[in-house]
This record gives C-alpha cells, sequence and structure tokens, in this order.
C-alpha cells in the first residue's frame, strides 16, 4: 500500500494501481479517452495529462504508477491547457459530423470537447480526408472520425483473441482496419463497436435510425445460448433498437457474441405473430380473440382427454423459455391433462448424458464454474468448438490461454481455438475414446494419478486392464499423432494444479458417447481432478435454458428437481400442494410423441417455440405424422413451417417481453426483465399457459404474475427451494444454495455454490468405469462417413433464421469436407450433393475445409435450405438433438 | 586520434584478418579468460563511456541494470538503424570495421549474461546487412563467436535483422516491437529495456559507434579512455558532417571540438564565397546553432546548455543561401512522414505545424502563424510520448527564434531566399 496526494486529497491504495485509479478512487474525474479498464495499458491519446510534483514533464495519469508519497495535480493552469491542446489536436482532423453520426450522444470526443474543449479552433487549412469503403455488411466503420486510441485493436486482440484489426500507415495517414484493408472476416462480438470511444465503428444494424439520448436501456439475460450473459435492451417506443454492453455485470462481465449483440432484430421482425390465429372450417388459418383463441384450445384438449385420457396429449417446449414458464407447461400437463407426455428437443442430454454424471458424480449439471475456467492451467476440450457452443465460456478459456493455461483441443474439426491452443489434435469420430484410454494409460504407467483419490479404489485393477490391450505407440499410429501427443497431454493434465474437462456435442452424443463420458471421469477422479476450485467437468449445452428445463421436471420421466416421475413421496407432496392426481407412469418422449401420432395413438400436441418440421429427425415422416393429429396447438413467434400446419396458433413473446429467471449453464439462476410491452396482442408464455390451465378449470393455474410462479418454484423445486427476486439481486445465485445464506448475506456477494463436489467424490462414487471398448462408432458399410451437425458462431437453432442481421453473416448451408474426401468422392468444391442417411436425404453445396479430419463431413443445422436435423437418426434416449450421423454422400 | 576509424584505411578493411591485425579480438578473450562479468562493466564505467545513439547515457550502467537482472535469456541489440537525417557515421563502421562491432557485442554479452545479439541495421544498408552477415561466418569459423567462444564455455550468437524503413524503430522500444514482429512504435517507460526488452526478458540496446568502442576500452583500460575528450564526455566521436562545406564526411574527435574547429579545420570550411549561417548540431531533430554559437563545444553537455542536443553528432552545417523557413518545412515534413501516429500530439501537431509552414511560404501567413506556431510546437514538444515528437519541433522552434526576420519576409511577401539567391549571380 502507498499514500499519495491528488488535489489536495490523501489516499492510500494498492502499490499496483495507476494514478488514474487512484484519482477514481477519490471521485476525482481525468479524462480519458485510450485507457480502457480490461485493456493493456497504451498512454497514445495524452488526454489524461497531469501535474506530478518533482517530475518536470506533466504525466499520464493512466500510465504513471503511484508512488509513495507522490503529489499529484488534475486541476492546475498547466492541465487544463494540456487538454484544450489535446482536444484541439484531435479536432483539426475530425470531419465533426455529429449530426448524422450514430455515437452522437455518447461519444467522449464530444462530451470532452464540450466540457474542456475551447469553443474556437486555432486550425485554418483542409483537414485530411482518408479513403474509407464499407468493410462489412455489419459493423461500420469511418476512418475519418478515429482517434486512433487502438481501443478496438487491443479489444479484438487481448479480449477476444481475434486479432481482426491492426493499425497501417504512420502519421496522421494512420489507418485502423482488416489486414490489408479487405473485408472484416471475424467473429462480430462487437467489441470493437462498443470499446470505440467515438463513432469510428459502428453497428450497420442501426445506422441512422434513432438518436441514441433517445433510447431508454433496460437489463435482461440474453436469449441465445446458456451462458447467460447480461445485457442492456436499448428501446424507443416499444421498438429494440440495439443491445448495448453492460460493463462489468453479469457472467460477460460486458462481453458478448455476435447473437446477443446482433440478434436482437428478431424481436420487433415484421413478421411476428401478432394475434392469435384459428383454423377455419374452410381450413385456413383466421385472425382470432385470445378468449376465442384459448377456448377453442382448452376445449378440444378437455375433450381429447375425456375420450383418449392424458396418454394421447403430448407437449413440447423450447428450452429457451423461462423457469417459470417450463414449470408452468409441465404443472400444466401432469396437472391439466394427466400426462407426463412432455420433453425439450434436446432431451437426449438430460437422458443420456447428465444420467452419466449422476450416476458417477451425483451431479445434474456441469460440477464448475464457467469463471474457473479463466484459470485453468491445463484443459481437455473434447468435442466442443467452444467459442461456437458457448461463446463467453470460450472467452475465458482464450485468457486461460493468454494466462499461460495448456489446452489441448480433441475435434474432429478445426476451431477457432485451434490457432491459440498448445496443441490442437484433430480426430475422427469415434476415435477420442481411444485417446482419452491413452491418457488414463499414461497415467498408470508413469504412475501420474494421485495417490490419495485412488487409494481406496477397487476397480484400479480393471482400470488397468482395460487398457492394456493397445499400447501407446498402436494409439498413436491409429489416432494419427504421435506417441507425445498423448504422452504430454498427459502429464501437463495429471501435474496442473487446476485442470478440467469439457466436452461437447460431438463428443457426448455420438453413439458411443456415454463410454466416452465414462472414460474422462475415470481420468479426472484418476488424477484427482474433482471437486476443487479449477477442477471441473464440464459438459457444454448450448441451449439457453437446458438447465432450467430439466430442473423444472419438463421430461417424461422426472419431476421437478430431478425426481424421477414414479417417486411416491414426491409425488403425494405436490398432489397436496396442486390439488390433482399426477399421471405415475413414465411419459413419451419428442420421438416417441412423433411415433404414437404417426401411428394414431397420440391425439393432440401442443409445441410451444419448436419446429419439427424443420428440425426433427424423420424427414417427411415428421409432417405425415403431425397431418395425422387430432389437433396442433403451436405457440410461437414465427409461422413456421409447422406452424403453419396446427389448428391454433397462439403468439408468444420473446425475452425482452417478458420478465422471468433463466438457469445458465453454470446452473446459475438470474432475472431477467421485460423491455418492451408484448408485440401486438402476443403474451408470454406463462401467461398462456395460466389462462389455459385456468381455462381447463385448474384454479391452481392462476397466476397474477411470473414472480407469483417464481414463489411456487421456491417451494415445490429441489435446489430452488427458497429462491426469490430479492436473493437473486445481481448476479443471480448458483444452485444448489443456502437460503439462509442467501437471505442474509445476499447483499454481502452470496452467489450460492460455484462448485460441486466442494467436499470431494462421495466414496461410494469412488471407484472407475473402466470402458473396455476403445472406439464409440462402429463402422457401417453402406453409410460411411460421418455428419456432424454442428452450430455456426452466428447463429442459434433455427431461430435466429429471423434475425436480418445475423443472415447478412451467414444464411445458407454448405456441406463441409476435407479436400482429400472431396478428391475422394470426386466432388470439387461448389458442386452439388446428396447426403443420405437411413433417416433421409437432402441436396446441398460442398465447400472444402481443411481443418476437417478426412471421412467427416461438417454442415451447420440452421438453415432452410439443408435441413439436416431431419437426416438425424432417432436414439434410444429419444433425443432430437444428435450431433453425428452415418450418411453417405453421392454427386448430385 | 584514431580509435574507431583505426582499421578503415587498410585494404580490405572488414575482412577478418584486416582486423585481426591490429589487435582485433584481443579484448574478447582477455574478458573471457581474466576478467569477471562484473570487471568487465566496471572497465566499461571507469572508461565513463556515454551511448552514441543521442541519449548520452552511461554504457556501464546500463550494462550494470541488466546483469542485476536475473532472468534469463537476455540479449545485446546493437543499434545500426541510423535514422537521423545527416547521420552516416555508423554506415562506416558496418561496411569498414564490422568486427569492432561483433567484439564489443560479444563483449557486452559476456558482461551482462546474455548469449544472444541482434544487429538491427536499416533496410536502406543492403551492403552493410551483407558485410555483418560475413563478418559473423567469419568469427563464428574462428570461434570468437557461436558456441563455447575460444573454449571459455561462454556462447554468443548474433542474428541480423533489417528494418523496414522506419525511423521511429530506431528508438530502442519501437526497435524492440518491430524486431517482435510488431507495428514499430514505442513502449511505454519504465520498465526499461534493461528489465524489459526483447520478449520481456533483460536487454540492453547500444548504437553501433558505442560498441565499436568498447573492444579498445578493455584493452586499454577504462582510465586511458576517460582522459579523452571532456570531462563529462570522454572519449572520440564520430562526428557525420554534411551540407554546405567543402569537405562532408566523417571525422574521428574528441569529445567536445567546438563547431568552429570542426567546420573549419577538419571538413575544410564552407563552400567557396559563402559564409556560415548555421548548423543542426545533432540532426534534423536538435535546435539550430548560429554564428554567435560557433565556439560551442560538441559535446552532450556543452549543446544541451546551449538548448541544443549533440544526438548522433549529425552536423548539418548550412551557409547564406539557406533559407531557414524552407530549411524548417523540409525538416519537420520528415518528421510529419516519420510521426508514428500512436500519439495525439505528435501525429495530429506535425500535421498541423506542417500546414502552417505551407502557409507561410505560400504567402498566406500572418505574424500571429509565428506565435501559433510556438505555441503548437509547445504543445507537441511537452506531451508527446516519445522522443520523435519531443525533438521534432526543435528546427521550427529555433529557426523561428534566431531567424525570426526570414519568417517574417514571407509574411510580408518578400523572400529574403530569393533576394540573397539574385545576389549570388
Ligand atoms: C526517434 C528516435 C530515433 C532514434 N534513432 C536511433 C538510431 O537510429 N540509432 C541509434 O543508435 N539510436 C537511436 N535512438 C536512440 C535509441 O533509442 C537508444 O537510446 C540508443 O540506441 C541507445 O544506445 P546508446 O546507449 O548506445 O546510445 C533514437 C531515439 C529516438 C527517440
Ligand atoms: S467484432 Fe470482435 S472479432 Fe470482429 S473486429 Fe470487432 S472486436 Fe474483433
Ligand atoms: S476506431 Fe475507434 S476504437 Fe478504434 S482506434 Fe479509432 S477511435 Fe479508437
Ligand atoms: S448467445 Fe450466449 S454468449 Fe452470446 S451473448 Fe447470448 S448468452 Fe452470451
Ligand atoms: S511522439 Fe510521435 S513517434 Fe513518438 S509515439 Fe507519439 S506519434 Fe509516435
Ligand atoms: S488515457 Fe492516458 S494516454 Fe490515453
Amino acid at each position: 500500500m502507498v499514500r499519495l496526494t491528488i488535489d489536495g486529497s490523501q489516499i492510500m491504495v494498492d502499490g499496483n494501481l495507476k494514478v488514474l485509479d487512484a484519482a477514481k478512487k477519490l471521485g476525482i474525474h481525468i479524462p480519458t479517452f485510450c485507457d480502457h479498464p480490461r485493456l493493456s495499458e497504451l498512454g497514445a491519446c495524452r488526454m489524461c495529462l497531469v501535474e506530478v510534483e518533482g517530475m518536470g514533464k506533466l504525466q499520464t495519469a493512466c500510465t504513471l504508477a503511484v508512488a509513495d508519497g507522490m503529489v499529484v495535480l488534475t486541476d492546475t493552469p498547466r492541465v487544463e491547457h494540456a487538454r484544450k491542446m489535446m482536444l484541439e489536436f484531435l479536432l483539426i482532423n475530425h470531419p465533426l459530423e455529429c449530426t448524422v453520426c450514430d455515437a452522437s450522444g455518447e461519444c467522449t470526443l464530444q462530451d470532452f470537447a464540450f466540457k474542456y474543449g475551447s469553443a474556437e479552433t486555432r486550425f485554418r487549412g483542409e483537414k485530411r480526408v482518408l479513403r474509407d469503403h464499407i468493410i462489412s455488411p455489419l459493423i461500420d466503420r469511418n476512418l475519418n472520425r478515429c482517434i486512433q486510441c487502438k481501443r478496438c485493436v487491443r479489444i479484438c486482440d487481448e479480449i477476444q483473441g481475434v486479432t481482426a484489426l491492426g493499425m497501417s500507415y504512420r502519421g496522421a495517414a494512420t489507418v485502423v482496419g482488416p489486414f490489408m484493408d479487405k473485408d472484416l472476416d471475424c467473429e462480430y462480438c462487437s467489441h470493437c463497436i462498443w470499446s470505440c470511444p467515438v463513432g469510428a465503428i459502428t453497428s450497420r444494424a442501426m445506422k441512422q435510425k434513432v438518436r441514441t439520448w433517445e433510447l431508454e436501456k433496460a437489463e435482461a439475460i440474453c436469449p441465445f445460448c446458456s451462458c447467460g450473459c447480461t445485457l442492456l435492451y436499448n428501446t424507443r417506443n416499444n421498438i429494440v433498437h440495439r443491445v448495448t454492453h453492460a460493463e462489468g455485470r453479469g457472467v460477460n462481465q460486458g462481453s458478448l457474441c455476435s447473437k446477443g449483440y446482433f440478434g436482437y432484430d428478431i424481436i420487433n421482425h415484421p413478421d411476428r405473430i401478432t394475434s392469435p390465429l384459428v383454423r377455419d372450417p374452410e381450413g385456413s388459418l383466421r385472425t382470432a380473440t385470445w378468449d376465442e383463441a384459448l377456448d377453442t384450445v382448452a376445449g378440444r384438449l378437455s375433450q381429447i382427454l375425456e375420450e383418449s385420457g392424458g396418454e394421447s396429449i403430448g407437449g413440447i417446449a423450447t428450452d429457451r423459455l423461462t423457469n417459470e414458464e417450463l414449470f408452468l407447461f409441465q404443472k400444466l400437463f401432469r396437472v391439466g391433462f394427466a400426462s407426463n407426455n412432455i420433453d425439450i428437443p434436446s432431451g437426449v442430454w438430460s437422458r443420456a448424458v447428465l444420467p452419466v454424471l449422476e450416476e458417477r458424480l451425483g451431479v445434474f449439471a456441469a460440477t464448475n464454474s464457467m469463471d474457473e475456467l479463466n484459470y485453468v492451467n491445463a484443459l481437455l476440450l473434447i468435442g466442443c468448438d467452444i467459442t461456437v457452443a458457448s461463446p463467453i465460456a470460450g472467452l475465458k478459456v482464450k485468457h486461460a490461454i493468454q494466462r499461460g493455461g495448456l489446452v489441448t483441443e480433441i475435434t474432429p474439426k478445426g476451431t477457432a481455438l485451434s490457432r491459440l491452443a498448445k496443441r490442437s489434435l484433430v480426430v475422427s469420430l469415434g476415435k477420442e475414446l481411444a485417446f482419452v484410454k491413452g491418457l488414463i494409460k499414461v497415467v498408470l504407467e508413469e504412475g501420474l494419478y494421485d495417490e490419495k483419490a485412488v487409494g481406496g479404489h477397487k476397480r484400479f485393477s480393471n482400470l488397468e486392464f482395460s487398457v492394456k490391450g493397445r499400447d501407446l505407440k498402436t494409439i498413436a499410429r491409429d489416432l494419427d499423432l504421435t506417441v507425445d501427443d498423448i504422452a504430454d497431454t498427459a502429464r501437463e493434465f495429471a501435474s496442473a494444479q487446476k485442470a478440467s474437462v469439457v466436452f461437447g456435442e460431438t463428443a457426448a452424443l455420438q453413439p458411443g458417447g456415454q463410454d466416452l463420458i465414462n472414460a474422462l471421469i475415470d481420468l479426472m477422479i484418476l488424477t484427482g481432478k474433482l471437486g476443487q476450485e479449477g477442477c471441473g467437468l464440464y459438459p457444454v449445452i448450448t441451449n439457453t435454458n437446458f438447465q432450467g428445463a430439466v430442473d423444472m421436471g419438463v421430461d417424461p420421466g422426472r419431476l421437478p428437481g430431478h425426481v424421477p416421475a414414479d417417486s411416491p413421496s414426491v409425488r403425494k407432496h405436490l398432489e397436496k400442494i396442486w390439488k390433482a392426481k399426477l399421471p405415475k407412469a413414465k411419459g413419451m418422449n419428442a420421438l416417441e410423441m412423433i411415433q404414437a401420432a404417426s401411428d394414431g395413438s397420440l391425439k393432440a400436441l401442443y409445441l410451444v417455440g419448436v419446429n419439427p418440421v424443420a428440425s426433427f429427425p424423420g424427414g417427411s415422416g415428421v409432417t405425415e405424422a403431425l397431418e395425422k393429429l387430432d389437433f396442433l396447438v403451436v405457440q410461437e413467434l414465427f409461422l413456421t413451417e409447422t406452424a403453419l400446419r396446427a389448428d391454433v396458433v397462439l403468439p408468444a413473446v420473446s425475452t425482452a417481453e417478458k420478465n422471468g429467471t433463466l438457469t445458465s449453464m453454470e446452473r446459475r439462476i438470474q432475472r431477467t426483465q421485460r423491455a418492451i410491452e408484448g408485440v401486438g396482442h402476443s403474451m408470454p408464455d406463462w401467461r398462456i399457459f395460466s389462462q389455459l390451465g385456468t381455462a381447463c378449470g385448474k384454479e391452481v393455474m392462476k397466476y397474477v404474475n411470473a414472480a407469483e410462479v417464481l414463489e411456487e418454484i421456491a417451494e415445490v423445486v429441489p435446489y430452488y427451494s427458497g429462491v426469490s427476486h430479492r436473493i437473486l439481486a445481481d448476479n443471480g445465485l448458483q444452485w444448489p444454495f443456502s437460503k439462509e445464506d442467501a437471505r442474509e448475506i445476499y447483499h454481502e456477494g452470496y452467489l450460492g455454490t460455484r462448485h460441486l463436489l466442494g467436499d470431494g467424490l462421495p466414496s461410494d462414487k469412488q471407484r472407475f468405469a473402466a470402458v473396455e471398448n476403445w472406439e464409440t462408432i462402429s463402422p457401417d458399410a453402406d453409410f460411411p462417413m460421418t455428419l456432424v451437425l454442428g452450430d455456426l458462431l452466428f447463429h442459434s437453432g433455427t431461430f435466429t433464421r429471423y434475425s436480418e442481421s445475423l443472415n447478412k453473416l451467414a444464411s445458407e448451408a454448405t456441406l463441409f469436407m476435407n479436400p482429400q474426401t472431396g478428391i475422394g468422392l470426386d466432388v470439387p468444391e461448389g458442386s452439388a450433393v446428396r447426403a443420405i442417411s437411413a433417416q433421409g436425404e437432402f441436396s446441398v453445396r460442398v465447400a472444402y475445409a481443411e481443418e476437417l479430419a478426412p471421412g467427416v463431413l461438417f454442415i451447420p443445422r440452421h438453415f432452410a435450405n439443408a435441413p439436416a436435423g431431419t437426416l438425424m437418426v432417432s436414439t434410444r434416449e429419444g433425443g432430437t438433438e444428435t450431433a453425428v450421423v452415418r450418411v453417405r454422400v453421392v454427386k448430385a | 586520434m584514431k580509435i574507431l576509424t583505426r582499421n578503415i584505411d587498410r585494404p580490405n578493411p572488414a575482412h577478418i584478418d584486416s582486423y585481426l591485425v591490429n589487435e582485433g579480438y584481443v579484448a574478447l578473450p582477455r574478458a573471457l579468460n581474466e576478467m569477471k562479468p562484473e570487471e568487465v562493466i566496471d572497465e566499461v564505467k571507469f572508461s565513463r563511456l556515454r551511448g552514441r545513439g543521442g541519449a548520452g547515457f552511461p554504457a556501464g550502467m546500463k550494462w550494470d541494470f541488466a546483469s542485476r537482472d536475473r532472468r534469463k535469456p537476455k540479449y545485446i541489440i546493437c543499434n545500426a538503424d541510423e535514422g537521423e537525417p545527416g547521420t552516416f557515421k555508423d554506415r562506416v563502421l558496418i561496411e569498414k570495421d564490422p568486427h569492432a562491432i561483433l567484439e564489443g557485442m560479444a563483449i557486452a554479452g559476456y558482461a551482462v549474461g546474455a548469449e544472444y545479439g541482434f544487429i538491427y541495421i536499416r533496410g536502406e544498408y543492403p551492403v552493410g546487412a551483407r558485410i555483418l552477415e560475413r563478418a559473423i561466418a567469419e568469427a563464428e569459423k574462428r570461434s570468437f563467436l557461436g558456441r563455447n567462444i575460444l573454449n571459455s564455455g561462454f556462447n554468443f550468437h548474433i542474428v541480423v535483422h533489417r528494418g523496414a524503413g522506419a525511423y521511429i524503430c530506431g528508438e530502442e522500444t519501437a526497435l524492440i516491437e518491430s524486431l517482435e514482429g510488431k507495428r514499430g512504435q514505442s513502449r511505454i517507460r519504465p520498465p526499461f529495456p534493461v528489465n524489459v526488452g526483447y520478449s520481456n526478458l533483460p536487454t540492453v540496446v547500444n548504437n553501433v559507434e558505442t560498441l565499436a568502442s568498447v573492444a579498445p576500452i578493455i584493452l586499454r583500460g577504462g582510465n586511458w579512455y576517460a582522459n579523452i575528450g571532456t570531462h563529462e564526455c570522454p572519449g572520440t566521436k564520430l562526428y557525420s558532417v554534411s551540407g554546405h562545406v567543402r569537405n562532408p564526411g566523417v571525422y574521428e574527435l574528441p569529445m567536445g571540438v567546438t563547431l568552429r574547429e570542426l567546420v573549419f579545420e577538419h571538413a575544410g570550411g564552407m563552400r567557396e564565397n559563402r559564409t556560415f549561417k548555421a548548423a543542426f548540431p545533432g540532426g534534423a531533430s536538435s535546435a539550430c546553432l548560429d554564428e554567435s554559437e560557433l565556439d560551442v563545444r560538441l559535446d552532450f553537455n556543452s549543446l544541451a546548455a546551449v538548448g541544443s542536443m549533440l544526438g548522433s553528432g549529425a552536423v548539418m552545417v548550412l551557409d547564406d543561401t539557406a533559407d531557414m523557413v524552407k530549411v524548417a518545412h523540409v525538416l519537420i515534413k520528415f518528421f510529419e512522414h516519420e510521426s508514428c501516429g500512436k500519439c495525439t500530439p505528435c501525429r495530429e501537431g506535425l500535421f498541423w505545424v506542417r500546414r502552417v509552414l505551407d502557409a507561410i511560404l505560400e504567402g498566406r501567413g500572418t505574424e500571429a502563424d509565428l506565435d501559433l506556431l510556438l505555441d503548437v510546437c509547445e504543445g507537441i514538444r511537452s506531451t508527446s510520448f516519445c522522443g520523435l515528437g519531443e525533438a521534432s519541433i526543435n528546427p521550427v522552434v529555433s529557426t523561428i527564434k534566431k531567424f525570426r526576420h526570414e519568417y517574417m519576409a514571407y509574411i510580408r511577401g518578400q523572400s529574403l531566399a530569393e533576394s540573397s539567391m539574385e545576389e549570388a549571380s
């Protein structure tokens, strides 16, 4: 700690701080342009000059370290003159087009010129005019407004790790832009836009649409993925005009990704459904009132319930809904229709993946927090393009790399991290297991295991036996890797203090994914990497509120809190509160429901925010199955392919238009708040469920607001016991939490449980699965290739198809393959092919990508031109999402 | 007195055999075999050798700082960027006595505990770069460089790196950035390169001439060297004399020679029928001296005392035909072009200063412009990030102060230069 004096006030501060920070603590404002708390120091703009006793020259407060006894003056005529001078310098070449500049109103140059500048300029003559051009469909650059603070350049490099921007040329001719001034090719994370203190980098999406000072800001949670980012909707007249970041807030601390920043145009999209639609006797959908629509739905469903029973009614809801909505959805079905036929599209995760974690570790979620990824010393990333699947978690991994963390990526396809990771190993699908077993082998042979952790293990010898079958050389050769690739990874992982494992859908959702997860858990137990800070197992599940949906019991076999549906005690408890008999038998999962519709046993289906026609496996069979239903209700924002086939369409709202809570991938329950009223006559999903329940005569479905639903959740859902808006406060709460602690000390920063297994692995879990297999996918002569269905960085499911902005970045699917594969198949780049699976086929154009393993194909799942989801083979767990499909590719 | 230029008149001077004839590579084995690294540093400290790159920082102190930093590896960088207009003395050493530089670097490496050296040479010296590369190969063959030098156990490797033409890359931290493959721009100091240099590791950056002075100091002792030149600025200095003198060229003289002696005794005096008007004693970025200052000594302290600087010792001499406004304009154009663009005052300010000088030269100036120029220049000087901006305005400020009437002539619509031209013809 050092003591210094600034403008006569003394302060004690940490010796690592800069004078600028110390002044801030004293509430003394020093104007700055180039400084940014999250970026490296630069000292370039010279706006922050201050006088320091004993130093002849003025000093930049942003770079000058505090020192004991230092005396700083920020308010002298010399300082004032210097500030005037800097502004005069900056303005001589500035175009002063505040009239049309989108930054006007929140431009630092404008503000400082007004506050510290001089009203006159002494510069005569012509300003420098730099030739400019459009560099991107979404990001506008205006060179002449640039003040060369390099915040955009530094943030792109230091925070986003992309380095898409740089400075070229020198002196007054210096320009900022992409390499060689080509088109911007980047992650569109938006950091550069909002870090620009002036209007030199702006969003084209809101170009001259609204003046910044007319906007109102409302904090909410991003609807597009499970990171659960905090963002600000900027609205005017019930229209969301842009999203801005909330600096220092939330898990993202202000960072966003392309979807969070640019995807808002879905909200006020002209194609939103604005009132309920009911199919008239002639067979066309016509506008209806809510009363009419809800009465129709309640009437038909009650009738079907009476005639055919609850088993004949099913519902599938998107896991983008809030906890309150998901809770009411399952309650509506269980209480209103006596049916357990409820599911989310990503149910395969809750039925195939999480149960492995539950069985092996006793947890039903990622063990650790996202934030801990920032500080890992070693990380195994298996089958997960984390930058795409979970952009903010991906950022944290990038930061770990910057801090010297050793990241090994095992992937069928190069990723944004390949360039940055210690090693990026392209391994064919199905062979990841051999790699992990190779790691276990090295750990065992070199004695790198954790004695303490391994001490009492009964199946230690089994584990040894399970990796005996192949020697390391053979494993390496088969994977097309070196022995060191495997051995060094194992050594780094075992010796790291903080070592974590992240796996994604191409690992978890392949046919033998459970074996792979088991082997990963074995590795973690063996090396003692569970149950402490920085040592975690993370399944990366992209779907926004997947965790909430599972917690709320939107599952044919589980009640709220992951409790099996036939648990007598819990059912009894719920029956008392809900005043209804709950169905006992396990319900149907999403695919079984489609199957049942097709064979006529399912009569009515209620789809909320899901579009099976475009994304469920089964190809045209799905459409046919839906047509066979007696009654189809679709609750949606848009008239999707599926909604067009509905008997009643109920207009729902986006996250921006409702209140509620969401649970992120790290078990963080967060509040999201309404920024605008529902578009047209649309209603929040929770209200629709509530009104429908009431219309079906269920008084227990009556709620006045979402908060009231949360109160009930707090009462009946394990892990959520005691949750309330008050204790969720600012940053939410990670379950499990102690409600006493939360109530007492929430304001002191109680955030719940950062990592599960805090007391180590329970002793009954201390054993190895000792997986016998070496491969997870067996060869199939008819379908020799593996097709990976994946996400693009710029899209989220099929939902973001409605974002015009995001469509500018990518709007069409192509089939990616290694050039070698392409040449082998005799399909040149750009040629059309047919991809055929056991379930169906589609045609698409080919693109070559070097970073794919031979024999592995990749296709984005978002677009209508290639509905890849329909190719999928239904898995035994009945998920409608799988990441890997066996296919054959032929020339079209 | 020939210390630095002792070898340059030999036939085939760059060849290692020519160097060996005259006690070449005698100092290095002596340091390696007979002296501890601290003793080498002490010897350089005794010599009071000051850096010849411009700032005149004591070389022994710099080495001492770097040697005290325990982190490894360390680096020696020879600054051969020689970008200051009017400077061409490093080139003579590079082309005519490359081994003197290499020997100095190896000794420096031994003294501070560095195993690697870089020579950052300006791109405009392709011949020099090739000569240095050949010299390195020669020295490696004879075990004066490379692994286990002369069986002493000491390793020292040198790599030549060619610059890409930016003046700012002569500034040591910008040089290091450029060497690391980044955009050549100065870094924040502190920390200084002696602690956080190349790859953020301890690094000594010395000018060519500084390093070439090392072997003679080790050979004859620091005290011998300290007795040459002036007390504060010992040793000999290579002065690059250019401009309107009869014999422009590089002159090695004891530090502290007067401007008069340099111009009139060594450089052959002014061109025929011309009289001395002004000189920039330290290159384009120094303040000019006028006739009344001919007796100023050309060393760091004496020049600083009259508000100018020795810099790299580039003495640009002008006679009575020189138009000082045009001189200032040409020089400021150089700096405007070379401003790296990082900081506001230098980037925008030099643009502005040049525009005002344009206006004056085109007859659109006013007397108020001179005050404006001085104010803007003071703004640039006092707030720029690095030495380039800080010093860039010296030619403008000094010519306005010493030759204000020439500016006034333009402002009033008459050209002094023109009239003196008429006179001459
Ligand atoms: C704008 C600028 C340009 C410079 N150019 C050179 C140069 O070309 N050669 C050089 O040796 N030093 C140059 N310097 C000085 C170096 O920064 C550094 O001080 C010097 O290389 C240290 O070596 P010395 O201690 O041996 O003088 C320059 C400094 C500035 C501010
Ligand atoms: S949007 Fe992000 S990745 Fe793209 S240039 Fe800006 S900061 Fe870099
Ligand atoms: S574009 Fe904006 S952020 Fe980037 S250097 Fe220019 S002013 Fe700074
Ligand atoms: S999509 Fe995910 S990472 Fe992107 S802003 Fe939204 S929550 Fe954050
Ligand atoms: S003073 Fe000039 S050269 Fe130095 S950092 Fe500033 S702009 Fe660059
Ligand atoms: S804020 Fe300090 S120099 Fe820019």
